[in-house]
């Protein structure tokens, strides 16, 4: 599974398609704001899912962990499955928001991006569009 | 051309005018500085970065724009070394007289490429440019529609801006990384 990492806004979308494009060809399908169905994938699919804030809204009146554990699972099940690239926006170095609701939104999604970056082989933090490999082969480079 | 970013109080500025006074003593500096003064905070602001440059072994050459890059320095001598501060500030007039004026959406546009085609101009003229902004799109998205499409337009030009410069670096709390 491949992480991309990033800011709002910051060309981590156009990273995930270039890399793309040097990889063999297979099927590929997005999920923006919503899960991949299991059931419909199969190994010879790339999945790209983003969005996860749209994700995780309809379940903040759940615990924290719960939640981001659930979410976590299903996308280590499609994993499986199939190549998984989640586009992560990094909404964690902001003021803290004055709404319960968008702190329970942030808090959520970082404990989710951090199952994410410990299951993902990869783990890439896109700056205006200039990739840093965090985690997997040719660590610390572009 | 060199970007520099970082977030509030994190150095990029300091940083910025060491790196343009490095360049040599027999470079002509600009201080092209894009703040406006529209309350006390800002005045502290400006007073605060104007007191830091007069405490350089360095003469600056200050010059104040709002949106438009001025008519006195659109034509420069590859001895000049020009430091815009900065593109988060302009964006933000270019967004207020967008507002303020009631003008149309490619306003923006337009305001937004006449500075890409001033940058890439004075590069070609030999200059050197140092670019300064502002780290701020690592938080959620705004309820506000005007602050959602500043993020997208800053966003934007941050990409472009880092793909034409030689060097990006971004600056936390005076520790530097060079991205590029």
């Amino acid at each position: 599974m491949f992480i991309i990492l990033g800011g709002a806004h910051n060309g981590k979308r156009a990273y995930v398609e270039d890399l793309i494009a040097q990889l063999p060809t297979k099927k590929l399908v997005k999920y923006e704001g919503i899960l991949p169905r299991i059931e419909e994938e199969t190994e010879d699919k790339r999945i790209i899912i983003s969005n996860f804030e749209q994700i995780v809204l309809p379940h903040l009146h759940q615990p924290e962990e719960l939640v981001a554990q659930q979410i976590f699972e299903r996308i280590a099940e499609t994993s499986a499955l199939a190549e998984v690239f989640c586009i992560c926006t990094d909404t964690s170095r902001g003021i803290v928001p004055l709404e319960k609701e968008a702190r329970q939104l942030r808090d959520t999604c970082g404990r989710l991006y951090q199952k994410l970056c410990n299951e993902g082989h990869t783990v890439v933090r896109v700056w205006y569009g200039i990739p840093q490999i965090l985690k997997g082969a040719h660590y610390g480079q572009n | 051309m060199i970007f520099i970013t970082g977030g509030v109080r994190s150095g990029k500025s300091a940083f910025a005018e060491k790196y343009a006074r490095r360049l040599g003593e027999n470079k002509l500096l600009y201080y092209v500085a894009t703040g406006v003064s529209f309350d006390d905070e800002m005045k502290k602001r400006i007073v605060r970065h104007q007191w830091d440059r007069q405490n350089q072994n360095a003469t600056w050459n200050t010059v104040e724009m709002q949106v438009q890059i001025p008519l006195t320095i659109q034509q420069l001598s590859k001895d000049a070394v020009v430091l815009f501060e900065c593109v988060t500030t302009w964006l933000s007039n270019v967004l207020f007289n967008y507002e303020a004026e009631c003008k149309n959406s490619e306003y923006i546009n337009n305001c937004i490429e006449s500075l890409q085609k001033q940058l890439l101009a004075w590069h070609q003229q030999g200059a050197t440019i140092v670019v300064v902004s502002n780290e701020v799109l690592d938080e959620l998205p705004s309820r506000y529609n005007e602050v959602n499409l500043y993020r997208k337009l800053l966003g934007e030009l941050h990409q472009w801006i880092v793909q034409h410069s030689d060097e990006a670096y971004e600056v936390q709390y005076q520790l530097v990384q060079q991205w590029k």
